[in-house]
């Protein structure tokens, strides 16, 4: 009887199997060793278990290669394909983005974030700023092969402006009417100058639809949507998957390379890791910083970074005493090591910021608008000439289920212990966070777990912030600040985006200053794919049309 | 035996008015607004009025469940505020993924618990039984998730035998995708046979009848399968009965790990999402199950056994 072989799996197992099969050993012996060994092996496996990487390297240098069906692992799938109304947030809208298209698109390349053509070939502005004339792209055809019409274009952008039927409607503020010149041509009306409205035009929410088809299929349209974008839908397996294959009538020569693309949906981060470092998936999204180290460490893989308005926003409640004394605020700032925290939590791939807002087009650069940096005596000296030199206590509310930030709160713990604020911890799920921060029910509190711009320019998050009527209480901040607000409003509305460029900063300066938010840290999107996977580029906002991912052979 | 059988559904009736009831109010108390979580940051307090009047849930609670108990009754269990979608619809697209799992995950709990429930009691309180012991603790101790991750690394991604996650197509591919999800429900189970079934084997084994089959001379197998096992199963049978919330509930981190498109994945984006019609709905058709799969075991149990059923004299 010689040794195990110890180099195979289950080299041990097998061969103790045959000692007791030698042995006379009963079968119910057999199964109960064999059992033993399973869980013996799951005890000790994290203790064995090493990162591989032995598939060859393929390089995406040369022509993009057309064909090829890729998978990829994606945090959420659609629940609808009403891109009007979505539900589910970007596993809506990602997936809106590969059937639709707008007017104008954020610059697919990510490279810049301004908005480029994509229905519309080419448009102009009033001088005055009150209207757009919008030129449909000669020969575009929806996937369905029926060419786009000035008609589909008033229709969509009508059920953009449509509060009963988009979601997102208050992102239509400013527009007024849409009329069709000729078949390919369309004006847009203003209420007043807006120029944030055609960036709002370029997202989800004002994608253009087939008016004929909307309206014979009504709600039945968006099981079986089509649109002008890179791809058309071939199958969908609510809850678990969805395939696209390549939209023949797209309007980019040569573009997608890809056949297929299919998402497939897996909630756990850990899965859609498995998923990619395995080939069932060849890219995932939502990659934790956590894994950062095992995907750096992976020769399959690479991980990918993209700057995008997504951001650590803490808010402090403005119905609490203490938080309405510039000086305690100023104080929680420079308490705040920035350094440490991007190092530790965030493996070092996130921006400090100089906003306390996401990072935005307009942005002046630090040497215009300073971080606060981390100077703990600063903020002693702040605590003591505020109302409460002693300090004071409060609770923190932070989104549960999130490595990241269960590190952060405990950091910032400690920081502000030292200036006397000491931090009582609550995780609380996204669902119940929410509510408590829309209700007020709150000292400090991390409202949204992934925080992010629907836009590239600041008006959206500007105006939020600063409208302090309607309910909205200032994004539930009760902050009041009318002469920051007014400064928005007359940004909102300025028509020349240059004036717009000196204006920005002049509020960004002014709202650092007053820090009625903490922007804790600028942080990027993480996704991971493997090498093969070529040209993975994501526009400004983070979604992925895939119109330029290849696989190298 | 009529009277036994109309009292039992009696109070299966209440317990499942009771599960109606908790998994209403439950799901109703907890905060979170499913209308502010679809419609997200840019939601103005109007807008989620408007939008939950039209969906009925600005109606006196009381109204709400009596409605959510016409709709169970009627089984039309309305329309999911997330999904946008009939629940029933809902449930039928994702029942077969959970029925698979959890009855795969029943089977390898039998198969492995069975032999190691005999072994431990044929050699009661030596190092083997001790080691069953240790073994099934162990299993038992193992979060789903954790074991369920660790098999996919191992197995998956390690040796390639098995996917890593997904719901394969046709039967081969459901069998090899549910492998490593319904090995990690099975070891979590594990413990509960192997203990209920071990000690059910001792106390047979130890009975007059048993000693005088051996006195026959039967083999030990002869007497093992004819004699003693038939007549110690019962109790392990009621057990499995009852765990079935259990794995219910294992399938609900499960599916997440193995991205199993179940019912488990649906409850938990139904909860996250505060949509509480389909929670509701869920929520009340697990109990339902666990309530009648008791009724059934204690029913069969009062069919063969009569000293379980009102009024029977113990001997």
């Amino acid at each position: 009887m010689g040794a195990p072989d110890l180099s195979k799996p289950g080299g041990v197992v097998v061969s103790k199997v045959k000692q007791l099969r030698e042995r006379g050993g009963s079968r119910l012996a057999v199964c109960a060793l064999l059992a033993t060994s399973l869980v013996a092996t799951l005890a000790i496996a994290p203790l064995v278990v090493m990162s591989s990487a032995t598939a060859s390297q393929l390089t995406c240098s040369g022509a993009p290669l057309k064909g090829g069906n890729l998978v990829y692992a994606r945090q959420a799938g659609p629940v609808t394909l009403n891109p009007f109304f979505p539900t589910n947030g970007n596993g809506d809208i990602f997936a809106d983005t590969l059937l639709y298209q707008g007017l104008v698109m954020p610059d697919p390349t990510g490279k810049t974030q301004n908005i480029v053509p994509a229905v519309a070939s080419s448009w102009s502005e009033a001088a005055n700023g009150m209207s757009y004339t919008f030129h449909i792209r000669p020969g575009i055809k929806f996937s369905n092969g029926t060419p786009v019409t000035a008609a589909d274009v008033v229709f969509s952008l009508d059920y953009f402006a449509n509060p009963k039927l988009d979601e997102t409607a208050v992102l239509s503020g400013g527009f007024k009417s849409a009329t069709a010149v000729n078949s390919s041509t369309v004006l847009m009306t203003l209420t007043a100058p807006t120029p944030g409205l055609i960036y709002n035009m370029s997202i989800f929410d004002a994608f253009i639809v087939p008016k004929a088809l909307v309206t014979k299929e009504g709600t039945k349209f968006w099981n079986n949507p089509v649109g002008t974008g890179p791809f058309k839908l071939s199958k969908w397996v609510r809850g678990s998957s969805i395939t696209f294959v390549r939209n023949p009538n797209y309007w980019q020569p040569g573009l997608p390379y890809l056949n297929s693309v299919t998402y497939q949906y897996a909630l756990n981060d850990n899965t859609r890791l498995l998923d990619v470092e395995n080939n069932q998936a060849q890219m995932a999204d939502g990659i934790a910083f956590n894994q950062v180290a095992t995907v750096k460490g992976n020769s399959n893989l690479t991980l990918q970074s993209v700057k995008i308005p997504y951001w650590v926003g803490l808010w402090m409640n403005f119905k609490r005493k203490p938080f309405q004394n510039l000086d305690v605020r100023k104080a929680l700032e420079y308490a705040i090591n920035r350094p440490l925290i991007n190092k530790t939590v965030f493996d070092g791939l996130g921006t400090i910021p100089n906003s306390v807002l996401p990072q935005l087009k307009f942005d002046a650069s630090n040497s215009v608008v300073k971080p606060y940096s981390y100077d703990l005596s600063l903020a002693k000296s702040y605590m003591a000439k505020s109302d409460y030199p002693k300090g004071f206590t409060i609770t923190m509310q932070y989104p549960s289920g999130y490595v990241e930030y269960t590190n952060l709160v405990l950091i910032l713990q400690a920081e502000w212990a030292s200036i006397g604020v000491h931090v009582k911890l609550q995780a609380e799920d996204q669902a119940t966070e929410t509510a408590l921060y829309m209700k007020g029910q709150y000292d400090m509190t991390f409202p949204y777990a992934e925080f992010t711009s629907d836009v590239t320019v600041p008006e959206e998050y500007a105006t939020f912030v600063t409208t302090y009527g309607g309910g909205g209480y200032s994004f539930y901040s009760w902050w009041n600040d009318p002469a920051i607000a007014k400064m928005v409003t007359t940004f909102d509305h300025t028509a020349s985006e240059a004036t717009q460029v000196i204006q920005w900063p002049k509020i960004q300066a002014a709202m650092q200053d007053q820090t009625p938010f903490i922007n804790v840290m600028d942080l990027p999107f993480l996704n991971a794919h493997r090498d093969n996977v070529c040209g993975t580029v994501l526009d400004p906002l983070g979604a992925d049309s895939l119109q330029y991912t290849w696989i190298a052979k | 035996m009529g009277a036994y059988v109309v009292r039992r559904i009696g109070i299966s009736v209440v317990q499942l008015l009771g599960v109606a009831f908790f998994a209403f109010m439950l799901i109703h108390f907890v905060p979170g607004n499913p209308i502010a979580n679809m419609l997200g940051p840019r939601a103005t307090p109007r807008e989620i009025d408007l939008v939950s009047a039209r969906l009925g849930l600005t109606k006196p609670l009381p109204q709400q469940f009596w409605l959510f108990l016409v709709h169970l009754v009627t089984f039309h269990f309305g329309q999911s505020i997330t999904f946008g979608q009939s629940i029933s619809s809902l449930i039928t697209q994702r029942v077969v993924p959970s029925i698979a799992l959890i009855s795969y995950g029943t089977i390898v709990a039998i198969v492995l618990g069975v032999p190691l429930a005999v072994i431990a009691a044929l050699k009661a309180e030596t190092a083997t039984d001790h080691a069953v012991r240790v073994f099934t603790s162990v299993s038992f101790a193992m979060p789903t998730f954790w074991s369920g991750l660790i098999l996919a690394i191992i197995f998956g991604l390690k040796l390639g035998w098995l996917p890593v996650s997904g719901y394969g197509a046709g039967f081969g591919g459901i069998v090899r995708s549910l492998t490593l999800p319904a090995i990690a429900l099975g070891l979590s189970l594990l413990a509960v046979i192997v203990r209920t079934l071990r000690s059910s084997l001792r106390h047979t084994m130890a009975l007059e009848y048993v000693e005088a089959a051996r006195a026959r001379g039967f083999t030990t197998r002869r007497v093992l399968i004819r004699h003693v096992f038939r007549n110690a199963v019962m109790p392990t049978v009621t057990v499995l009965a009852v765990s079935v919330g259990f794995l219910i509930g294992g399938t609900v981190v499960l599916e997440q790990v193995f991205q199993i498109p179940g019912l488990g994945t649906l409850l938990f984006q139904a909860v996250e999402q505060r949509d509480y019609p389909l929670v509701e709905t869920l929520a009340v058709l697990a109990g339902s199950l666990v309530v009648l799969l008791n009724l059934g075991t204690d029913l069969l149990q009062a069919t063969v056994d009569p000293r379980v059923r009102p009024g029977a004299k113990s001997v």
